[in-house]
This record gives C-alpha cells, structure tokens and sequence, in this order.
C-alpha cells in the first residue's frame, strides 16, 4: 500500500470517527513533528511507523490541525469535534476540502466495522467505581450519563454508550471514569459508543448511517450523538437478548472474539 | 425431441438447488454435531473488510461442553465457554468478563420451534456438487428466505462430522454481510484439559460480570398498556417481552424480542425522550438496520440484523393496546 493510499484512509478514517482519542493524539504529534521539518524528527518517527504498523502520519490540512489543537482539554465529546472539523474543512484550501465533505455526507462503507465495533461493547468495561465517584461530579457537566450499581470486586456493567468520550493519553485513569453518575445534566453534551478502560482508555465510536450530515450545527450534531448513543444501547441489548434466537447469534460469538479494528482500511 | 429437450431444460431450472429434506436433516445433523463433536481448528472471521483468524478448540466431555477460541490476529482476546458460562479475557482492558447469556457458541444451534418452522418462511436448498472448505469435503445448505423480510444464509456443512465448515450470511442482493470460515480443522479423539484454559496471564485483572447489568424490573400495573405488532410477518414470535428501568432513559424502556428462529428482531419503546434525541426513520450500521417512529406518545425503535424493510414494517405496525390485568 503506499504511503498515499495509507494518508487518504486515515484522513478519512478521522473523518469517519474511526481514529481512536490515542490514534488521534498520535496523530497530534506527528503533525508537530512535520512542522519542525527536522530531520531527526522524522527520523525518529520513521523509526517508530517501522515498529508499529498503525502508527499515523497524516499530511492533513492546516485547518483539520488548528481544529484540533484548538480543542479543549481533557473530556470533550467526538462528535462536536468532528463537527468542528468539517466546519473549518469546508473554509479550508487543499486537496482535502471537498472530498472531505462528502465523504461525512454519504454512509461509510466502514459500518460493517463499526457495527462490528458496537457489537464487540457488549463486554465494554466500566469503569471502576472508586474512581467513578472521585471524578463523577467534575465530569458530569461535560457527558451527562447514567449509573448502575456496583461492588469493589464484581462491577456491574452498564451499556456501553453510557461512556464518554475522551482523549486517551491526556486524561489521567480517574477522570477516564466519567461514566457513571445518576442523573442527567442540564446541557446536552453529546455522547456516542465508547469502549474504554481507565487502565488504557481506548474508545471505539459506533457510527450509524443516518447522522452522517454536514450541515449541522453544534447543537444539532449533540442531538445526532444522543440519536446515535441511544441507538448504540438499543445495539448491544438486542445482541445479549436476541442473539440467542438468531443463527447469526454465532456470528457475535465471532464478534466478541475477533478484535474490532481501529484504524479504517476500508473504502 | 421436443419432450427430452423439455426434461432437460427442467433438469437444468431445478439444478443445483433440490433435496429440501435433505438440507433438513443435514441442519439436524449439524445441530448435535456442533455440540456432540469434539474439534479443533482455525477459523476466519469476516465483517466487511475487516478479517480476523481465530483458534478454537471444542470438546463434550461428561455431559458438558467446553469451548476455547482466541484471536491469533490483532489484540489478544480470548473466550472460554464451559457448558453455560462464558468467560471473556480482555488483555487490552485489563478484564476478566463473565456472562451467562447471550452468547451460545461459536457455531449455531437452531431450536427445536426453528426447524418445525423454518419451512414456512425460509427455502431449504441443499447444493449438488463438490464443495471443500478446510481441505475437506462439504455439503453446501442453503437457507434462502421466501420473503423480504429476513436474510439469507449459507452454510457448509462437513461431509463426515455435520460441523459447519462454512457460515455466511447474505443479504437480498448476494451481498455477503458476515462470515466465519474455518481453514483448518482436525477432530481428535478427545483434546487435554490444558487447552481449555486461558492462556493469558489474568493476574490484577478486573472480574466484571454482566448479568442483570441493564434492568430493573418494572412492577405489573392492574391497568397495563402493551405494545402489540399488527400483522407479524410470517414465521416471526415474540420470543420474550421485558420493561425495565434502563440507567440513561427518563421512563421505563420495553424491549420485546421476535425471531422466527433465525432471525431476530428487537423492538424498544419508551416515553419522554425528546423528539431530536431519537432516531426518526430509517438507518443502518453494517447488516443492522433500525427504525424510529413515535407512536402514541412513546418513541419506538426497531433493530434487528435483517433487512430494511423488516424493521420498517415492524415499526409501522406496532400499537398499544390497554388490558386489565
């Protein structure tokens, strides 16, 4: 695969929500890497793409990188972000401001991943309750969700959409337990399907067809992640429920198993 | 001449596809093998573009089954099954996942209202000619639907064992939307006890059971309103009917389950969601499809791995109903 091929998919993988908070945080530092232009720099991160074959090196724009290093720290929903990203795409020159667009318009061919994603959080992680209740009232105002009880041994899970999402290596583990407080806040921070740890947070977003917009406000694109959590929810319960009836119950088994991938190969 | 001619042309429109009693009793076949047959082998998991290789060790021993399957691709990721129980090792997350319900198995087990019915609503079709999957002979089933309302599947079943060598499952227009394939199969005389346990060192993971992890029972009500599918395309039940307190969700949450022993169809109702947080019409995410409406001041949402038209006539036909308990 070239080198061109691969920036195209993980420019469209970004795009798509399939670069994980970690993969977008590499991505971060790569970016800075390519605009010190130095030659050891590059070396070095020559040297780590050799080792680890999903490391990133994207040539994106400028707007995509101001988008994102303009972001808030710590918790901030995805969605809003990659709104905010295809806003400053549509404004921004270079190769990727059309094809970016529309590729948010049209349904991914990467929902068979994602599906595939959204099923395997049936046995998502919640997080420890210690740590929940240390940082549950910091994070709630930025992913309102909801709780289920649990024990210091045996934690009870909740769906797995009840997560929010989160920037990997910036977040320290308490704080990566944001996903459980009881009540509902005041603002609609969005929300999407998450699979994460404290230990070594690791989201997965769930991305079905229908929200895939590009004319949308923040406000509506909040709407779009809660359409989207509640349907990720409604997901992973017909699989515990109704896999057990159906021949393709088999293929979750499968599911489970096969470790959903994070870095986009398709399209 | 003309009445050969005519003997062959209808040879030909029948061919590959006869012997629908035959397709019946290899799924019967198939149906005790997968849980009588002691294997081992590796397999390929397929969604989309996405492959993953799988090793899998199965045995019945004593009355129980064990099974043992782990991903060789990828992250480490591993299931154990001994008989009810299914454990999931999750190295990258640092759990230990334990659940009894919702996952059966890696290969299918069809229930006993599934093969009286399955005539009704899916074509059983057994294909002539050679097939090998693994190296081995196999028998080509297909289960094709007779409607629009669900999707096809093809399975090849193991000429010797009755194992399905071969799962697919295929939408209305020949799309393959999943499969597992195995590529190498051996069927031992019996497989040590060692190859049954994990292999991953679980030490400082975290236990996590998910039963009873969503729901609390909502109590009956002496004046109770049900949800009711009019005109259930044929073949589909309600398999199972449940409202409870879900975390996240403002009023109970009912989840109703149909399958026509194949398929499975989920439908949600809830009240006092706001209009622009539920899903209004149709969407998809891979061979899943889902459908919102509201209906009588509830939102209704329909997902199930079948097609579009499916969840959309579910979601169109649902009402509620009030009965005196």
């Amino acid at each position: 695969m070239s080198d061109e091929s691969v920036k195209d998919q993980l420019v469209c993988a970004f795009l798509d929500g399939e670069l994980s908070s970690q993969q977008i945080d590499e991505l971060l530092e790569q970016l800075e890497c390519e605009n010190t232009r130095a030659k050891a720099c590059r070396q070095a991160m020559m040297g780590g793409v050799l080792k680890q074959r999903k490391a990133v090196y994207v040539d994106v724009s400028a707007a995509v990188r101001e988008a994102i290093r303009s972001e808030p720290p710590l918790v901030m929903p995805l969605s809003s972000r990659r709104a905010r990203v295809v806003s400053m795409l549509r404004k921004a020159p270079g190769r990727w401001r059309g094809g970016a667009v529309q590729r948010w318009q049209v349904p991914a061919t990467g929902l068979a991943l994602a599906a595939s994603a959204a099923l395997a959080a049936v046995i998502v992680i919640q997080p420890d309750a210690a740590q929940t209740s240390a940082a549950g009232d910091m994070v709630a105002a930025a992913a309102p969700v909801a709780s289920s009880p649990s024990s210091d041994l045996t934690t009870t899970l909740p769906v797995a959409s009840q997560m929010p999402a989160v920037r990997g290596s910036q977040v320290p583990a308490q704080l990566v337990a944001t996903a459980t407080t009881s009540k509902r806040s005041a603002t609609n921070a969005p929300r999407e399907l998450v699979i994460a740890s404290p230990q070594e947070p690791r989201p997965i977003v769930a991305q079905w067809s229908h929200a895939q917009t590009a004319d949308t406000t923040a406000q509506q694109a909040a709407a779009q992640a809660r359409v989207q959590e509640r349907l990720n929810t409604y997901l992973i319960n017909h699989a515990r429920s109704g896999g057990g009836y159906a021949l393709s119950g088999s293929l979750g088994y499968a599911r489970v198993a096969a470790r959903p991938q994070q870095t986009a190969s398709n399209e | 001449m003309r009445g050969s001619w005519l003997a062959v042309t209808l040879a030909l429109a029948c061919w590959p596809s006869i012997g629908a009693a035959d397709a019946l009793e290899w799924l019967q076949r198939m149906n005790d093998a997968v849980r009588l047959t002691t294997y081992q082998g590796t397999a390929v998991y397929r969604n989309g573009e996405q492959l993953e290789t799988l090793r899998i060790f199965h045995r019945f021993t004593q009355g129980q089954e064990n099974e043992r399957m782990f991903s060789l691709s990828g992250q480490q990721r591993e299931v154990l099954r001994s008989g009810e129980q299914v454990t999931c090792i999750l190295p990258d997350q640092k759990a230990v996942v334990r659940d009894h319900e919702g996952l059966r198995g890696l290969l299918p087990k069809l229930s006993r209202t599934a093969f009286e019915e399955l005539g009704q609503v899916y074509e059983l079709i057994q294909v002539v000619g050679d097939a090998r999957v693994a190296g081995r002979a196999c028998r080509e089933v297909r289960v094709r639907s007779r409607d629009i309302y669900r999707y096809n599947y093809a399975l090849c079943l193991d000429e010797e064992s009755a194992l399905p060598l071969d799962i697919r499952l295929i939408d209305d227009n020949g799309v393959l939307l999943e499969q597992v394939v195995f590529t190498h199969i051996e069927f031992p005389e019996q497989i040590d006890d060692r190859f049954f346990q994990a292999a991953i060192d679980t030490a400082g993971f975290r236990e996590v059971s998910q039963q009873s992890m969503d729901t609390q029972p909502v109590p009956a009500k002496d004046d109770e309103a049900i949800w009711e599918v009019r005109d259930l395309p044929e073949g589909f039940r309600l398999a199972t009917r449940e409202t409870g307190q879900w975390p996240g969700f403002e009023g109970p949450v009912t989840q109703m389950v149909y399958s026509d022993g194949l398929a499975a169809v989920s439908v949600f109702a809830t009240a006092n969601q706001l209009p622009d947080e539920t899903l209004q019409g149709l969407t998809r995410l891979g061979g899943v499809n889902a459908y919102g409406r509201v209906v009588d001041d509830h939102h209704v949402t329909v997902v199930g791995e079948v097609p579009q038209a499916t969840v959309r006539f579910f979601g169109d036909n649902l009402r509620l109903i009030r009965i005196q308990n």
